[in-house]
């Protein structure tokens, strides 16, 4: 009996067993030279964690409209309004085979919140400021304790910042193996280990790295046996690998290059708007830049939907504000922050009698895809205006300098917030606010006080509509476009990006990935 | 021999200490490496915390102190970008620079040298001027266009070869091809001119006069004399191949040294970059040496006491 039961099973497994091997050759355009989800919000970094890292809270990806569900957390309440309590899922498994511990989740937070190198200080700033301490009340649940009562509890844990990472292996990489010191955490970016549902090998900093299903995933097995994920940084040298078969999907693919792949039978595109604004801001700490007329003028001089049809091929998105369909009831696309009007533009100007001069206007060669084109296009629409650009193209970080005058960045959505987007840029503690190109008066603190905490949605409505309607009238800041990414890939393979993810996630779980042939 | 030895040595020497001054000072002038490695726009503050963490806010002649002392001990320091010790970076990516130095370089001497003495022998029909065309093609075409017009045609339409990577010897044969390619075309151009000179000359017409066979005229008397200039070219092509490595390995994929130096450069991970330097150098000073020393086994007028 008991034979033929086996017998009968090993039938339906081999039945049941995929007849090749599930492998897929990915080549991006820039890899991470280091690999730790706790202190890295960088876009290359982005592509990489969540195949391999789980957050204590999970949420459904393939949905515009967020859902949370648990993850190494199956269940959690707010206790009181600052404090919260998380129960941790049974036997969840690292990679190196540990057990997952309320140990490992307390390590997990502090490294951040006590700041154990500044890169993890730069991400406490970003997230996890408003967090005092987290502490283990028994085996299975865990307790977060805030300063101020949190709104975006379930939010912040669901970030990959927020990932779970194994102590005792992190604390046994280098020195003394009971103590956790600074090279631990060096030593970790270069050997990672997580508790999703693949595992990170052969990992050459920048180069490449191999994702490899891991058999003690305690969710949904991985679709793949295994992703090789290596760097091509040539576009041209990308796009042959992939028309060569050596690869199967590939990343960073821009507008003009589209219709090479549709022209290839073998391969198709897929692509969406990223939930990540390329802005252009004004320093206006910069005497030239001081006056605010001046300010709105060269943002309303700036044709945005020209911008997107001419570069973008009108793929990308021009919003009315700084929002994305993502931040669910806080989507506030009726606000009208940015507008195009070249004939207040002019009348601005001669008010502030700023006609023919000339501003400076930085961008980085490549960073940004369309940086440079989309650069040279708004000096024709400044000089429309009036206006002389200067361009000035470096790599270097010219934001925080005294003499800056305007340049390009990018506003990545960090986590489905206006918090976690707008506000890790431009609230009193943003990076441009500390950065020292824009210092806005105490009523904008207050704003923020009462869209960052409140509880109530009509009130956080409320006050990020006042932001957004001072951020108009100072015009610290223009955004220009929600940047559609595009991706290369043989036509046998189902892959896209899904709309609850932060932008650049390569997401190749259950569900996310599969081979039609 | 010796004395020329020790002074060569001690020549080469200060030309590193040169490099290693230059090469210091000159990165930390291009840029605070903080400005090019964090992402664009991290705030002020945890920037300053990681130049404080990496050291750079201390003097820098207190900083060149300790990366003297470093080299001294066998320390050359850790990758501010990839937080792991420059030696490793540098042991995991040499091979594979190493083996298209070698292909490059067997590539270019094994075709050069017999297509440059039949060049010379056929100057005055058709052969002897197609060789020549061709090497002038060769020479004068840049060779990222070169290589992207192989890419384009063995990888693209074709699908024979693969387009990048270092994965197995078949991805070394176009970029080995594409980095011999001027160094082909020199020794090519050098090995005839400097046979043309002298297959003229008396002694060729007294070796023919004892009755030797032409192709033991040619390989015992005539190349050995013509062979000086062709080694000099070598050894210049050899150092040029250092540069053009760069530009080779960032279209195929690479991952070589060349690809490495541009990148901290880009990055201004400083450890890295004056690795790299050094590195080069020492090739370069290396290999002059050599190409000195073998002047002395063709030729034997020239005597290493100079």
């Amino acid at each position: 009996m008991h034979k033929t039961l086996l017998i009968a099973l090993a039938t339906t497994t081999m039945l049941v067993a995929p007849s090749h091997a599930l492998d897929l050759k990915v080549a991006v355009q820039n890899l991470p030279a280091t690999l730790d989800p706790g202190k890295d919000h960088s876009n290359t970094g982005s592509q990489i964690y969540y195949n391999a890292f789980d957050p204590l809270i999970e949420k459904d990806y393939a949905a515009d409209k967020v859902t949370f569900k648990p993850g190494i957390a199956t269940e959690w309440k707010q206790v009181e309004p600052t404090v919260f309590e998380v129960k941790l899922r049974d036997g969840v498994k690292f990679h190196n085979g540990a057990t997952v511990t309320a140990e490992d989740v307390v390590f997990s937070f502090e490294r951040i919140i006590n700041e154990a190198t500044p890169e993890f200080g730069s991400v406490k700033k970003q997230f996890f400021n408003n967090f005092e301490k987290v502490e283990a009340v028994d085996a299975t649940t865990v307790r977060f304790t805030t300063f101020k009562p949190e709104p975006l509890f379930e939010t912040l844990l669901n970030t990959s910042e927020g990932s779970i990472v194994p102590k005792a292996y992190i604390a046994g990489l280098s020195g003394d193996p009971a103590v956790v010191e600074p090279s631990d955490f060096d030593a970790f970016g270069l050997a990672p280990v997580g508790t999703g549902p693949y595992s990170i090998q052969n990992f050459q900093p920048g180069e490449g790295l191999t994702y490899v299903k891991f058999a003690d995933y305690w969710g949904d097995m991985a679709p793949l046996d295994s992703a090789e994920l290596r760097r091509i940084p040539e576009m041209a040298t990308r796009i042959t690998a992939l028309a060569n078969g050596e690869v199967d999907l590939i990343t960073n693919v821009p507008p003009d290059q589209l219709a090479t792949i549709e022209a290839n039978p073998n391969l198709k595109v897929e692509g969406a708007v990223t939930p990540l604004f390329h802005v252009v801001f004004f320093n206006t700490e910069n005497p030239k830049m001081a006056d605010k007329r001046v300010r709105q003028a060269l943002s309303m001089a700036i044709d945005r939907n020209l911008l997107n049809e001419a570069l973008w091929l009108g793929k990308a998105v021009v919003p009315s504000t700084h929002t994305y369909p993502q931040y669910g009831e806080l989507y506030m696309p009726e606000l009208n922050t940015f507008e195009y009007n070249p004939e207040k533009a002019k009348e601005l100007l001669k008010e502030a009698g700023f006609e023919g001069q000339t501003v400076r206007y930085d961008t980085d060669p490549v960073y940004y895809t369309n940086g440079l084109l989309a650069a040279q296009a708004i000096k024709e629409m400044w000089a429309a205006v009036g206006v002389t650009m200067d361009l000035k193209v470096d790599p270097k970080w010219t934001g925080d300098d005294k003499d800056m005058e305007s340049r390009n960045w990018s506003n990545p959505m960090y986590f489905a917030d206006p918090a976690g987007s707008f506000g890790t840029m431009w609230s009193p503690t943003g990076a441009r606010i500390t950065g020292g190109s824009w210092k806005p008066n105490e009523a904008y603190t207050e704003m923020w006080e009462r869209f960052r905490y409140s509880t109530d949605i009509a009130t956080r409505k409320a006050a990020y509509a006042e932001i957004m309607a001072y951020v108009k009238d100072e015009a610290p800041v223009l955004v220009l476009y929600q940047p559609y990414e595009s991706y290369g890939m043989t036509k046998s393979l189902e892959w896209k990006p899904l709309p609850g993810h932060i932008p650049y996630v390569l997401d190749f779980r259950a569900g996310a990935v599969a081979f039609n042939d | 021999m010796l004395d020329f030895l020790t002074r060569r040595t001690l020549g080469s020497l200060a030309t590193l200490i040169v490099v290693v001054v230059a090469v210091f000072f000159a990165t930390r002038l291009s840029g605070n490496a903080m400005d090019y490695m964090l992402p664009p726009g991290i705030d002020a503050e945890t920037k300053a915390a990681m130049v404080r963490h990496f050291g750079l806010d201390q003097p820098l002649l207190e900083q060149f102190w300790r990366y003297v002392t470093g080299l001294f001990s066998g320390d050359v320091g850790i990758s501010l970008f990839e937080r792991r010790s420059v030696v490793t970076i540098y042991a995991e990516r040499l091979p594979n620079t190493v083996m298209l130095f070698s292909y490059a370089l067997v590539l270019s001497v094994v075709l050069g040298v017999p297509l440059g003495i039949a060049a010379a022998l056929n100057r005055r029909n058709p052969l002897g001027g197609a060789i020549m065309a061709v090497a002038f093609v060769g020479y004068a075409t840049p060779n990222f266009v070169l290589a992207i017009v192989m890419i384009l045609i063995f990888s693209f339409n074709l699908h024979w070869l693969p387009s990048s990577g270092d994965a197995t010897p078949l991805h070394f044969l176009m970029p080995s091809i594409v980095l011999a390619a001027p160094m082909l075309a020199e020794i090519v151009r050098f090995t005839r001119n400097a046979l043309l000179d002298v297959l003229s000359q008396d002694y060729l017409r007294t070796a023919r006069a004892k009755g030797l066979p032409e192709w033991l005229v040619i390989v015992k008397h005539a190349l050995r004399n013509a062979a000086i200039p062709v080694v000099t070219i070598i050894g210049l092509q050899v150092a040029g191949m250092v540069a053009r490595c760069v530009l080779v390995e960032a279209v195929f994929a690479t991952k070589g040294i060349g690809d490495l130096v541009v990148f901290a450069t880009m990055q201004r991970d400083y450890p890295v970059l004056q690795f790299g330097v050094i590195l080069i150098a020492a090739l370069v000073v290396v290999v002059s040496l050599v190409v000195d020393l073998l002047y002395a086994a063709i030729d034997p007028r020239v005597k290493v006491t100079a």
